[in-house]
């Protein structure tokens, strides 16, 4: 792209300083999909190819298994959370109703129901993340 | 007489028609604390620099005309006080995701003509009251209400420019638009939607919006440009979904009658 079009690209979806928490969990839900995306991809490709050439189709992951299972973990609870929210915003359901703009603005889409929401999501990520630790931990043998 | 203080503007400048590439100057003004963006770049202009290019107009946060990067935000120039911002150095570009015409002025060609592509005008069934008016469609204030916070937009694009999708999707129709579009669905008098469908119900439409409400985090007219495309996604989604159109009955008054109960 050239510098006359000033278009940012992929560092306009990156892009969080002086916005709200809300483009930061936009960041977050994105680079979510994408781990979740190509953990699976790389999954298939993994069990095919050691299917194929030794005939194995289960045995118990390893350390370095167990590591990338606890992180995707991590990765699936927090992208299910906030995906829930966002459905819910995307619908209109927790964006608030019209009203009249009147000055100092409060938009109704960055506080109010959809912004208790988004606290919600992270008080529950955190509170899972705390058990999926000890879940892990002793999956780790430690 | 308030205090002036001496600030550092590092201000963007790019000629396309001369320029290879962009470069920056750096100009020192001094500024006291009602001194607004556009005020210390106009003094620029005036005393240091005539060839900066910056495009205003009111002077007072009602024309869009003035809206730039400011410190890496989207913000109005002329809404912006200098000393608010409380930085030594004040970073000035211009917005972000349109072609730059000179320095700070950007094109916003391609917003206007998405904005014809979405009929940004009162559509109805009774063509003949249309052409030939013979008075003019009540609204209760609920049904105001419903589109009034959207329709003071002010089209300073500082939403488009903030849009995440925008910034890798040329052809998306952008939070300005999308807004104009609710605005005139959302109209109690309005029956455009099914006309509207094509163009905002399309791969390039209100879908391609997912939540990051950089839009509103930059609007400076409290339009919630986020909170009207979902609104405008819940309203497709009844109407093509489940095929819950609101009823609209405007009642027609005649202009005689009108003019009887006003007086």
């Amino acid at each position: 792209m050239s510098r006359k079009e000033n278009k940012q690209g992929i560092l306009g979806w990156l892009k969080i300083r002086g916005y709200s928490i809300e483009k930061l969990m936009y960041v977050a839900q994105r680079i979510s999909g994408v781990g979740i995306i190509v953990f699976l991809l790389s999954h298939i490709l993994n069990v095919g190819l050691i299917y194929a050439t030794t005939g194995i189709l289960w045995e118990p992951p390893g350390l370095i298994g167990k590591s990338v299972l606890i992180i995707l973990g991590i990765i699936v609870v927090f992208h299910t959370f906030n995906g829930i929210r966002l459905v819910l915003a995307e619908y209109g359901f927790i964006v608030g109703k019209p009203e009249r703009a009147v000055y100092p603005y409060k938009m109704t889409s960055l506080s109010g129901a959809q912004r208790l929401a988004l606290y919600l999501v992270l008080a529950a990520f955190i509170v899972l993340l705390y058990f999926w630790i000890m879940v892990a931990l002793n999956l780790l043998g430690w | 007489m308030s205090e002036l203080r001496k600030v550092q503007f590092k201000v963007f400048r790019f000629n396309p028609s001369i320029d290879t590439s962009p470069k920056w100057k750096i100009y020192e003004v001094e500024v006291d604390r009602g001194s607004t963006v556009l005020d210390a770049l106009l003094k620029i202009k005036e005393e240091q620099d005539p060839s900066l290019a910056v495009r205003y107009s009111c002077r007072q946060a009602i024309c869009g005309s003035c809206g730039m990067m400011i410190n890496g935000k989207q913000r109005l120039a002329c809404f912006t006080r200098v000393l608010e911002l409380n930085t030594r150095v004040v970073v000035v570009e211009p917005l972000n995701n349109y072609p730059i015409v000179r320095d700070l002025i950007t094109d916003f060609s391609d917003l206007f003509n998405k904005e014809k592509m979405v009929k940004p005008y009162i559509i109805r069934d009774d063509t003949l009251e249309m052409l030939n008016p013979t008075g003019m469609y009540l609204q209760k204030p609920e049904e105001l209400l419903e589109y009034l916070q959207f329709a003071d937009c002010i089209e300073c694009g500082l939403c488009s420019s903030a849009c995440p999708t925008y910034s890798t999707d040329s052809l998306f129709l952008t939070p300005m638009i999308l807004n104009k579009a609710f605005r005139f669905s959302a109209d109690s008098r309005d029956m455009g939607l099914h006309h509207r469908l094509p163009i905002i119900d399309s791969e390039h439409g209100c879908w391609r919006c997912h939540f990051a409400v950089a839009c509103s985090s930059v609007c400076p007219k409290g339009i919630d440009p986020a909170k009207s495309i979902q609104l405008l996604k819940r309203m497709i989604a009844s109407a093509s979904i489940f095929k819950l159109v609101k009823k609209k009955e405007t009642q027609l008054v005649s202009r005689h009658h009108a003019v009887e109960s006003v007086v």
